[in-house]
C-alpha cells in the first residue's frame, strides 16, 4: 500500500515537473543562420546597460508603431508604454521564467530616430529557469526593420509623388508624414495640391481644414467647403465649435442661428446655440434654450450638460462672470465638453483668482492636463516650477506629474525623474510608471 | 439591446470627418443605393464584456464594438480598413480603433511580474497558459480583420476595440465613422457614419 502510494506521488511529482518545464520551453527560434545580427554596445544612457540598436529616417510615431507591430508579430506582450518618451516594455512569460524586453526610441538627428533594445532574462528557478529563456534583441530589431522596410522616407515619398502626381494615396502619405515631422505649412500645400486633383475627397479636405484651424486660418478652412456643404449641420456645428474656441462668438452665432431655424427639434444644435448665446452675453436666450432641452428631452445626451449650463448661468447672475468660482465652473464644463482651448483660459483665471485650496488646485491640474494635450510644455514649466515645494506639501501629485512630462519633453531627464518621484510620493499612481521608465534615461 | 441597423439611400452627403454627428433623418452615403448595411453593438459594461470575452475589458480601460457589414450589391466589392474606423463622441472627441493585439495585451499579466510569478511556477504556467488560450479565443479570434473585403452579397462580423480616453465617461451617444470605404470596381472612396445607440 505504502509502495503504491509512493509510486503515485512520484508519478505526480514527475508529471508536475514535466508540465512546468514543458510550459517553460523556449519559443521556436528562427533559423539562426538567417537571423540578422545587431552589434551589442553600451548605451549612452548608462542605466540601460548593454543594448542592441538600429536607426530609422522616419517620424518617431511611425517608428513607435513599427515596434508595436513587431511585438505583435513575435507574440510578445506589451505591458507598459510611454508613447511620448518612446518607451515600451513587455516580453514573453513562461511561468517560472520570462524575458523582459525594453525598447527606447531616441532622437539621433534631424528626422532620424534610434531604437535601442535590452533583453532581460528573469527566472525564479535558478539555472533551470534561465536555460529556458532566450534573447529577443536580434529577432525584435530584425522584425522592426522588416515592418518598417516598406515605409518610405520623406525624400523617397517626395520623389514618388513627383513620379505619380495624381496618386491620392501617395500625396496623402506625404502630407501625413509632413505633419508628423511638424512641417505643417508643407502639409497644407500638399493637401491643397491633392485637392486640386481630387476635389471630391472629403476626407483630405477635412484633414487640411483641421490643419488650417490649428493655425487659426479659419477663413481658408471655410473656403474648403462649397456653399452647399456649409448648410450641412455636421460641418456647421464643427465650425461653430471652432469659432467658439477662437472666441469668435459672432461668427458662431451667424452659423448657428439659421441652422437652428431649419432644424428646430435638433437638441444638439439648440445646445450649441445656447452655449454660443452664453458666451455672447445673451443669458436670457441661453437660459431659454438650455431649459427647453432639459424640459423637452430630459433623457437626451445633452440634457445633462444643459443642466450644468443652467447652474453656471445662476452662478453668473449671483457672483458675476469674472468671479474665480464662476470661472472655475465654466472652465470645468468646457473641459468636459472637449473645448479645451477655451477651457484653459477660464481655468487659468480660476487658478490665478482662487485662494489656496482644493478648488484652486483642481483648476490648476486641469490647466496642466490641457497643456500636456496641447504639448504646451513650456507653459507647464512656467506655471508649476515655482510652486513645486507647495505642491509637494499639498500632495498635488497630478500637477507634479505634468511637470515631469514637461521636463521629459525638454529632455531634462534628471529633473523629470526627481519630479516624477515627488509626484509618486504625493499620491499620483501614474507617476510610478513614468519614474520606472525614466531611470533608463539617466 | 438590438443593434441599430442603418441602410442609406443613394444620397451623397457632405459630412465632416472630424465633426460628424448623428443628424436625425439625414441621408448617408452608399456604394450604390442601399448597398452597404452596417450594424453596430456597443460593448461597454462589465456584464457584456464578461459574457463575450470572459474578462472585463472595461476595467482595463477599453470598450468594443461588434460590427456587422453586409454588402447587398450584386456587382460591387468594397474594402474597409480597421485603421479607418473611429468613434466620434458628441463633443467631437475622436477615438481611433486599436489593434486586437493591443486589447489582448491589456488582458494579460505583466511579464516577470503579476500573480504567482516564480513562487508557484506550475500554478503560474497553467493559469497563464489558460489565460492566453482564453483571450486568443475571445479577443483575437473574434476581432474584425485589419482589412475587410466584401464581395457582392457577402457579410462579415467582428469586434473592434477602442481605448476609452480619460475624461470621456460614456460613448453611448457617439457615432462610428467609417472614414473610407473603397469601391474596388471604380476606385471611388466613400464615407459612412452610424450612431452607437438609437
Amino acid at each position: 500500500m505504502k509502495g503504491n502510494k509512493l509510486k503515485k506521488i512520484s508519478v505526480l511529482v514527475l508529471l508536475a515537473a514535466w508540465t512546468v518545464l514543458a510550459g517553460a520551453s523556449p519559443a521556436p527560434e528562427k533559423n539562426k543562420k538567417d537571423q540578422k545580427k545587431f552589434t551589442e554596445y553600451k548605451s549612452q544612457h548608462k542605466k540601460r546597460g548593454d543594448v542592441h540598436g538600429t536607426s530609422f529616417d522616419l517620424p518617431q510615431a511611425m517608428v513607435y508603431e513599427g515596434i508595436i507591430q513587431a511585438f505583435a508579430n513575435l507574440e510578445l506582450t506589451v505591458n507598459k508604454e510611454y508613447r511620448a518618451l518612446g518607451y515600451l516594455e513587455g516580453g514573453h512569460s513562461r511561468g517560472i521564467s520570462a524575458e523582459r524586453v525594453i525598447t527606447w526610441v531616441d532622437p539621433e538627428g534631424p528626422r532620424r530616430w534610434r531604437v535601442e533594445v535590452r533583453n532581460i532574462r528573469a527566472s525564479r528557478m535558478g539555472l533551470i529557469g534561465a536555460l529556458t529563456t532566450k534573447d529577443w534583441s536580434h529577432e525584435l530589431l530584425a522584425e522592426i526593420e522588416n515592418v518598417l522596410a516598406d515605409k518610405p522616407t520623406l525624400e523617397q515619398l517626395q520623389a514618388r509623388v513627383a513620379e505619380k502626381p495624381d496618386s491620392i494615396d501617395l500625396r496623402r502619405q506625404l502630407a501625413e508624414m509632413e505633419v508628423q515631422f511638424d512641417m505643417d505649412d508643407e502639409a497644407v500645400a500638399e493637401y491643397q495640391a491633392l485637392l486640386q486633383r481630387h476635389p471630391d475627397s472629403l476626407r483630405d479636405r477635412l484633414s487640411c481644414a483641421e490643419l488650417l484651424l490649428q493655425h487659426d486660418r479659419l477663413a481658408e478652412a471655410e473656403t474648403l467647403f462649397a456653399a452647399a456643404e456649409m448648410k450641412d449641420p455636421a460641418t456647421v456645428l464643427r465650425l461653430s465649435r471652432v469659432c467658439l474656441q477662437r472666441e469668435n462668438t459672432d461668427h458662431a452665432l451667424n452659423l448657428l442661428n439659421p441652422l437652428a431655424e431649419s432644424h428646430p427639434q435638433d437638441m444638439r444644435i439648440r445646445f450649441e446655440l445656447g452655449r454660443a448665446c452664453f458666451f455672447s452675453g445673451d443669458l436670457e436666450r441661453a437660459k431659454s434654450l438650455f431649459g427647453g432641452i432639459v424640459t423637452e428631452a430630459p433623457q437626451h445626451a445633452f440634457a445633462q450638460y444643459a443642466g450644468h449650463w443652467q447652474k453656471i448661468i445662476a452662478a453668473v447672475e449671483s457672483a458675476g462672470l469674472d468671479a474665480p468660482g464662476t470661472q472655475r465652473l465654466i472652465g470645468e464644463e468646457l473641459h468636459e465638453e472637449a473645448l479645451n482651448s477655451l477651457a484653459r483660459k477660464h481655468l487659468t483665471a480660476a487658478w490665478n483668482g482662487l485662494p489656496t485650496g482644493a478648488e484652486k488646485y483642481k483648476s490648476g491640474c486641469l490647466v496642466t492636463e490641457i497643456c500636456v494635450d496641447q504639448e504646451a510644455y513650456d507653459d507647464i514649466v512656467a506655471m508649476v516650477q515655482p510652486l513645486v515645494a507647495e505642491l509637494k506639501k499639498a500632495k498635488q501629485g497630478d500637477m507634479l506629474l505634468h511637470l515631469a512630462l514637461a521636463y521629459c519633453h525638454q529632455r531634462d531627464f534628471v529633473k523629470a525623474r526627481e519630479t516624477a518621484k515627488a509626484a509618486k510620493k504625493a499620491g499620483c499612481k501614474d507617476a510610478k510608471i513614468l519614474e520606472s521608465a525614466l531611470k533608463y534615461y539617466i | 439591446m438590438s443593434a441599430p441597423c442603418v441602410s442609406f439611400p443613394g444620397i451623397r452627403p457632405a459630412w465632416l470627418l472630424l465633426g460628424v454627428l448623428l443628424i436625425f433623418g439625414w441621408g448617408g452615403l452608399c456604394l450604390a443605393g442601399e448597398d452597404l448595411e452596417i450594424a453596430v453593438d456597443l460593448i461597454d459594461s462589465k456584464a457584456q464584456a464578461e459574457k463575450l470575452f470572459k474578462g472585463d475589458i472595461v476595467a482595463r480601460g477599453l470598450f468594443a464594438l461588434n460590427i456587422t457589414l453586409r454588402n447587398h450589391s450584386s456587382d460591387i466589392t468594397c474594402t474597409v480598413q480597421r485603421s479607418n474606423l473611429l468613434v466620434l463622441t458628441e463633443f467631437d472627441v475622436q477615438i481611433p480603433a486599436i489593434e486586437a493585439r493591443r486589447a489582448y495585451d491589456r488582458m494579460m499579466w505583466n511579464v516577470a511580474g503579476g500573480p504567482y510569478f516564480g513562487e508557484a511556477g506550475l500554478v503560474r504556467t497553467i493559469s497563464e497558459s489558460s489565460r492566453k488560450k482564453k483571450y486568443k479565443k475571445t479577443v483575437l479570434a473574434e476581432a474584425l480583420p485589419e482589412t475587410v473585403t466584401l464581395a457582392p452579397h457577402e457579410e462579415i462580423s467582428g469586434i473592434v476595440f477602442f481605448e476609452m480616453p480619460a475624461g470621456v465617461k460614456s460613448v453611448r451617444f457617439s457615432t462610428l465613422l467609417l472614414q473610407e470605404i473603397v469601391n474596388e470596381q471604380t476606385g471611388e472612396r466613400l464615407y459612412r457614419q452610424v450612431p452607437l445607440s438609437q
